[in-house]
């Protein structure tokens, strides 16, 4: 069987002939089925380009991304500004996905409230989104995005606009639900402790035009919980990752910097 | 730096307020019955929608009445009234009212309707866009005034051109901000459809539409007023069956009776009001995610 996500020789390109900026590629890569991987790398280095294309939001300049699919839509995303509609109450947001595959509505309902209780906000189903919290919207999003059962699920630093506390709190939510059911997730973040913690396998970006330059395989063993942060393997790793990372990070300054 | 003799000061001033007025925290009436406190705001801003005019109208009566102003040329409300009451009696304004009300009430959902239609076709698909929108914006500049005098010859000369010529002028006012919402429907709105693979009707029905109905009912405001607007001025230059609210206050300008011309704006103002406020309170009922003019959630 082959890898779940291939990409091969993706390139993208930005704006009109006289200014045009080159954001992303080459880039190669294979994701397996049921692999959980991170990405980081500086800002602009075109990792939510490369995680747009694969939902089908963005196609490539050139090359092509290869997606081992069984469905029509066999992605589903968790945006960082959550997306989630204010004029639909918190049920009907996460049914979204639902309704649009034409799920009857009594079915959308009882899997909608299957992933709410999940969430841990079975008692806010009428609630308009107007009346939660940050952190309560956002896992209104990761609900609608796993109601759809999606082979793939890509999260585009969904929890980048939380507190700390919520942060941990939202990442070892996932991480419990993703060892439940073991779908292949995309995951974009500028955290490497986040990386590390979620990820089967951490891909670092170099700054534009945006390239793999390491993959490094996560080696705690499953199921994990947040305390591996203590261990000294993960400070290890975070080292390494960091030691990469901000040798882009201040190429990218340095590139800011020349114009 | 400051000198140890301000400082002293700064803090003998400190001492004082503190012993004299002390800064308290505590709960208020909002705090203590915030239901209550809801409905006693409720009461106090009706009394002031309706105290205001009322108060005006108050000062206008007697300023007739004492001759401060000259009751020829701004008849007392008092008066207004009885020329109302006389209008129903004598010359039947009843039909007046109602052939304008139902030209008014046509053209307004007709003009509206296209408006509407036109402005999620339009702003949804480029190809329709490109193919229309340029002929429109020629229209749109047309004095729609200027369209009577064909329209009647066509239609002939009954209420139809009247209708439809507040339906093209109406059609402009809601097409222009309704398709300009459309367009300006947030990229992660849309995006968020996209990506669980939404088709065009489903991106209509479950993001654009819901997402620029708080506009349109401001629009469909805006347009209950140019109906009103429109159909008075048509009236005034070609009322059918020299009947209608138009007619009478125009016709009352070539017999010199103020006080008809009066009356007859009286009711305009009032059916403006009455039919925006409708139309605001529908779109109160249909929007009910956003907040309310008072901050609060409306569910």
């Amino acid at each position: 069987m082959g890898p779940k996500i291939r990409a091969s020789a993706v390139e993208r390109y930005f704006g009109t002939q006289s200014d045009r900026v080159h954001a992303l590629g080459p880039l190669d890569l294979e994701i397996e089925q049921g692999e959980f991987v991170c990405i980081v790398g500086p800002s602009g280095c075109g990792k939510s380009t490369f995680l747009r294309m694969v939902a089908g939001l963005i196609n490539p300049s050139a090359g092509t991304v290869e997606i081992d699919a069984k469905t029509d839509q066999p992605t589903a995303m968790v945006f960082q500004d959550y997306s989630i509609y204010p004029w639909k109450k918190v049920l009907d947001n996460v049914r979204f996905g639902l309704d649009l595959a034409g799920v009857p509505k009594k079915e959308g309902n009882e899997r909608a409230r299957s992933y709410l209780a999940k969430l841990g906000l079975a008692d806010r189903e009428k609630s308009y989104p107007a009346t939660l919290s940050g952190g309560m919207k956002q896992r209104v999003a990761i609900a609608r995005a796993l109601a759809v059962e999606p082979e793939i699920l890509l999260m585009d630093e969904p929890f980048a606009a939380l507190d700390a506390q919520m942060r941990q709190i939202l990442q070892e939510e996932l991480l419990a639900l993703w060892q439940a059911d073991q779908r292949t997730v995309l995951f974009i973040t500028h955290s490497l402790d986040e990386a590390i913690l979620l990820g089967d396998r951490v891909l670092v970006m170099s700054s534009r035009p945006g390239r793999i330059i390491a993959s490094k395989k996560v080696p705690f063993p499953r199921p994990r919980r947040g305390d591996v942060r203590n261990t000294a393997e993960f400070a290890a790793l975070q080292g390494e990752l960091w030691d990469l990372l901000r040798h882009e990070v201040e190429a990218h300054l340095a590139d800011i910097g020349s114009k | 730096m400051v000198s140890p003799h301000l400082q002293a000061q700064a803090v003998a001033e400190t001492d004082r307020i503190e012993s004299q007025a002390k800064l308290v925290r505590e709960a208020r009436g909002i705090d203590k019955d915030p239901v209550g406190y809801a409905r006693r705001r409720r009461i106090l801003f009706t009394i002031l929608g309706f105290g205001v005019p009322i108060l005006i109208l108050g000062f206008w009566q007697i300023a007739a009445q004492n001759g401060w102003i000259n009751a020829k040329f701004y008849p007392s409300p008092l008066d207004n009234l009885r020329q109302l009451r006389q209008m129903f009696d004598k010359r039947d304004f009843a039909s007046d009212l109602g052939l304008t009300l139902k030209r008014l009430a046509w053209g307004w959902l007709w003009g509206s309707l296209s408006g509407v239609v036109f402005a999620y076709v339009l702003g949804m698909s480029r190809v329709v866009r490109a193919a229309f929108e340029p002929t429109l914006n020629a229209l749109y500049t047309v004095p729609k005034i200027a369209l009577l005098t064909p329209f009647l010859i066509i239609f002939g000369f009954k209420d139809k051109p009247v209708i439809i010529l507040i339906s093209v002028t109406v059609f402009f006012f809601v097409w222009v901000p309704t398709q300009a919402g459309v367009m300006s429907v947030s990229e992660s709105y849309r995006e968020a459809a996209t990506s669980f693979g939404a088709n065009g009707w489903q991106m209509f029905r479950h993001v654009i539409w819901p997402a620029t109905l708080p506009g349109l009912f401001v629009t469909l405001r805006v347009a209950a007023s140019v109906s009103v607007l429109s159909v008075i001025g048509i009236e005034f230059a070609y009322a059918p069956r020299s009947k209608g609210l138009g007619y009478v206050i125009n016709t009352a300008r070539q017999t010199f009776e103020p006080r008809i011309a009066y009356a007859g704006i009286f009711v305009a103002a009032l059916i403006g009001v009455i039919f925006q406020a409708i139309v605001k309170q529908v779109g109160h009922l249909v929007v009910r995610w956003e907040k309310d003019d008072r901050g609060a959630p409306t569910v």
